[in-house]
């Protein structure tokens, strides 16, 4: 589609009131570390961070190692694309017109030849429309699909390889002087494509709408979130969807958390959509108030989210949230679950799991870890009337994007509840956000579920535990190396995480109560949500039939 | 040189080596890795059917982005695959014909693959023509080796790397003429100092293609400053990336860390050590070439 517009330029974005030269001037000056030194302004009167300015952040210095791509292997599956915390792996399709029309312009042989390796032949991209077109099918000409890494934005956590996993499309390699001026201009060639053009993404495959410019620049990058987070990309994953649904027509209210620490530091901001911070307390009330004011104002179909970690809607704002739902109104509650307070260093939430250490819950020779047990959120937002509940995980893109677009087209509340991982205060490496979520769903510290009221009159009907292995029973079973039966249970996950590591000896065996308490409070969660779900489960069942039968005997 | 379709006895039946290696490849039992067996698990909800039900029935009507998208890691060679397969064939090099050829031969067969799911249980996966196109596309088969490369590699790779060099070598990287001497002079110097092994050779290679290296001299340049970011990243390898100054010194040497200190140094030691070989190799004298 030689015709597609060009991407359009940080200025192009901006209306015409707002003061873009300064909003560069100041983000230069943090960049160059004289961000004291700056006059005060206007932005800074209002309490106001320019939109987007995170794109002018340059991380440059942090990542000690890039990912390079294999573009032979690829299959375009925008996973990379998808988890990628920073915006700073991105996917482009290209008709071979176009890319040879750009490539063209590069008068260096070998440059070219560089750039052109950025890019894929897939069965997704090309593969499918060849064949069509063979057949004597209307169809377009295959396209080629190119990834870049911008290195402005990449802190090097290694997410993008870990998720691409077998596919082994990615590796790290050692970023040095030498080669980061070639990711630089490789960057610049990405910026001079072209949209990818609508007739190449996929309308089956939601993990394809993060190739539209418009979603994808939902969320610059350049925040100050850890390298790996987490919950950086559930925020991205949503903005992207929600933008894909209703355009700019929504807005953000966050409740004080880390998300809204490494997302607002003057005078780096990542979104490019309105945004307000509210306290741990009173999110969801501030939500009310703007969403009162929103439908006041003829703006009903205007979307509204409220974004806040456990400790503000599982504990300091669970008293506003449950108003909030109570209330029946059109918001919808994205909840970052690190099942810890993050920002202010690590200390115990209700969300906590059972034994797991941080502070407040230090493991020590008389406590170990937390005592209690974890509060689960999304059992208690069911139990309000008339509200789209749904637990989830972003590595799991397809059930991920289905409770996001869900929730999105439920006429009143919605709250989805996601596990995110915090790696300094889980301890686990910068690369391993996805698949300690993927384990934590397994293991079934983390059961994925969707209730929808709108399925049916039963909970049975509303309620389902789909994405879960095996439904029907306790614990998921697999073979291990030695080709033994073993099961993924609660302490399968634990023990790869460090919040929990005084819990097990060096080979791995529990050592204390709190631990065994935690796999049964984590048995007796996934059993409770199976029987919502109107689900039989085949151990439990036999377990008390075997009870009934010894109670006969006896 | 390529095997066309006026082909000698000899060039036949290398042909039928290949298919029947192929064959053989293709339908050996496998373990399937638990990223394909969640995506056909997942699928098989979808369709409300149960696995083995939706491998053996619904599973060849998915279309081949689906199919591609599920089962490429399976169908995606090793370099250890491509080796063989670059011994079979040493500098020949099939037509594109050729290979629509085999994988129409092969898919023809309706060959079902015994594959071991986590959970123990098997099924048997149909041979479809998106697997089997994915899996000999990526064998290099039609990507021809450099008359020079393969001189070189016959002449100085120990006889158990000759078809690693070989898969190596089949790649549009050496058409680029300064980079397949390159690789050439860096053969030889393994051969001259006797060390030669798999790691650097895939090393050497790497390194050229990451670091866009057309002469022992970018190379010699390139290693020092791959070596001197390493030190640097290894003497902080126990801080974390803090991005304010205030944040390090009120955070900064607590909790459980992300990365482990010292499998960052090793990861790091390790570049520095496969840097510090190929320096002191390009290092030495440059030996001169055995003719014939």
């Amino acid at each position: 589609m030689a015709n597609t517009p060009q991407s359009p330029t940080l200025e192009q974005q901006y209306p015409d009131w707002y003061d873009s030269e300064r909003a560069k001037a100041v983000v230069d000056s943090y960049n160059q570390g004289s961000g004291s030194c700056q006059p005060a302004d206007e932005f800074v009167a209002m309490s106001i961070l320019p939109a987007r300015t995170g794109e002018l952040r340059d991380f440059s210095y942090i990542a000690p190692e890039l990912p390079e791509f294999n573009q032979e292997n690829c299959v375009g599956c925008m996973d990379c694309v998808t988890n990628c915390p920073d915006t700073a792996i991105l996917g482009k399709v290209v008709t071979p017109d176009t890319l040879e029309a750009e490539l063209a312009k590069v008068t260096d042989d070998d440059h070219r030849q560089y750039l052109r390796d950025h890019f894929a032949t897939t069965v997704k991209y090309h593969g499918q429309f060849e064949k069509k077109r063979a057949k004597g099918l209307d169809a377009p000409e295959g396209a080629q699909f190119g990834i870049f890494i911008d290195p402005t934005k990449c802190k090097g956590c290694g997410e993008c390889v870990e998720v691409c996993g077998t596919h082994d499309a990615l590796k790290m390699i050692k970023k040095t002087p030498e080669n980061l001026p070639d990711y630089l201009s490789a960057f610049g060639f990405y910026k001079t494509l072209p949209e990818s053009p609508p007739e190449y993404i996929s309308k089956t495959d939601s993990r394809d709408i993060m190739l539209r410019l418009g979603n994808l620049r939902m969320y610059a990058g350049g925040a100050g979130s850890c390298m790996g987070c987490g919950e950086a990309s559930v925020i991205r994953q949503v903005l992207a969807m929600t933008h894909d649904k209703v355009g700019d027509r929504f807005g953000i209210v966050a409740s004080t958390g880390c998300n809204t620490v490494y997302g607002s530091t003057y005078p780096y901001n990542p979104y490019a959509v309105p945004w307000t911070n509210s306290l741990f307390e009173n999110g969801p009330a501030d939500a009310m108030g703007i969403r009162v004011f929103w439908n006041q104002n003829g703006h009903e179909d205007w979307v509204l989210w409220n974004i806040g970690g456990d400790g503000a809607m599982m504990d300091i704002g669970f008293q506003s949230l449950s108003r909030m739902l109570a209330s029946g109104m059109n918001i919808k509650v994205l909840v970052l679950d690190t099942q810890v307070y993050s920002n202010t260093g690590g200390q115990q939430s209700t969300s906590s799991y059972t034994g797991q250490e941080s502070k407040m819950g230090a493991h020590g020779k008389t406590h170990h870890g937390k005592g209690e047990r974890r509060k689960e959120l999304g059992q208690l937002c069911i139990m309000h009337p008339h509200v789209y509940v749904a637990q989830t995980i972003g590595a799991n893109a397809s059930h991920f994007y289905k409770a996001i677009e869900e929730a999105l087209s439920f006429e009143g509340p919605a709250v989805v509840n996601v596990f995110t991982t915090c790696q300094p205060e889980h301890g686990v490496a910068d690369n391993m956000s996805a698949h300690q979520a993927k384990l934590a769903v397994s293991s079934r510290a983390f059961p994925m579920f969707v209730y929808d009221p709108r399925k049916g009159r039963t909970l049975k009907d509303r309620m389902a535990l789909t994405g879960n292995p095996s439904v029907d029973r306790d614990w998921h079973r697999v073979k291990n190396e030695h080709g033994e039966m073993e099961e993924i249970n609660f302490l399968t996950w634990a023990k790869t995480e460090g919040r929990f590591k005084k819990h097990f000896d060096a080979n791995g065996n529990p050592l204390t109560p709190e631990i065994m308490a935690a796999q049964v409070d984590r048995l007796e969660n996934w059993r409770l949500l199976q029987q919502l779900a109107g689900v039989t489960n085949k151990d439990f069942q036999a377990e008390l039939e075997a009870e009934a039968l010894k109670q006969q005997v006896s | 040189m390529p095997i066309t379709s006026t082909t000698t006895a000899g060039e036949s039946s290398k042909q039928a080596l290949l298919l029947t290696e192929l064959e053989r490849d293709l339908t050996r039992p496998q373990a399937l890795p638990t990223v394909v067996a969640s995506a056909l698990a997942a699928r098989a909800e979808e369709a409300a059917e149960t696995l083995e039900y939706f491998v053996a029935n619904t599973l060849d009507t998915l279309d081949d982005v689906t199919l591609d998208l599920i089962f490429s890691p399976l169908f995606t060679p090793t370099l250890a695959a491509q080796s063989r397969y670059a011994s079979l064939l040493q500098d020949d090099v099939l037509a594109k014909e050729q290979l629509q050829q085999l994988v129409e031969q092969l898919t023809a067969q309706k060959a079902r693959i015994p594959c071991t799911l986590e959970t123990g249980e098997t099924l048997l996966l149909p041979l479809l023509e998106t697997m089997v196109a994915r899996y000999i596309g990526r064998l290099h088969l039609d990507k021809p080796i450099p008359a020079a490369l393969y001189q070189t590699i016959q002449r100085t790779t120990p006889a158990d790397l000759q078809g690693t060099a070989l898969a190596l070598g089949r790649d549009s990287l050496w058409q680029d003429a300064a980079r397949c001497q390159l690789l050439c002079e860096g053969l030889e110097r393994f051969a001259s100092r006797q060390s030669y092994q798999e790691e650097k050779l895939k090393a050497l290679v790497g390194f050229i293609r990451t670091y866009r290296l057309r002469s022992s001299e970018q190379l010699y340049l390139q290693m020092k400053s791959l070596i001197s970011s390493c030190e640097a990243d290894m003497a902080t390898a126990d801080q974390r990336s803090y991005f304010d100054e205030t944040l390090r010194q009120q955070y900064g040497g607590q909790a459980a860390d992300v990365k482990e200190a010292h499998q960052t140094r090793a990861h790091y030691q390790h570049y520095i050590s496969l840097a510090t070989e190929l320096l002191q190799d390009f290092s030495s004298e440059k030996p001169s070439p055995v003719i014939g």
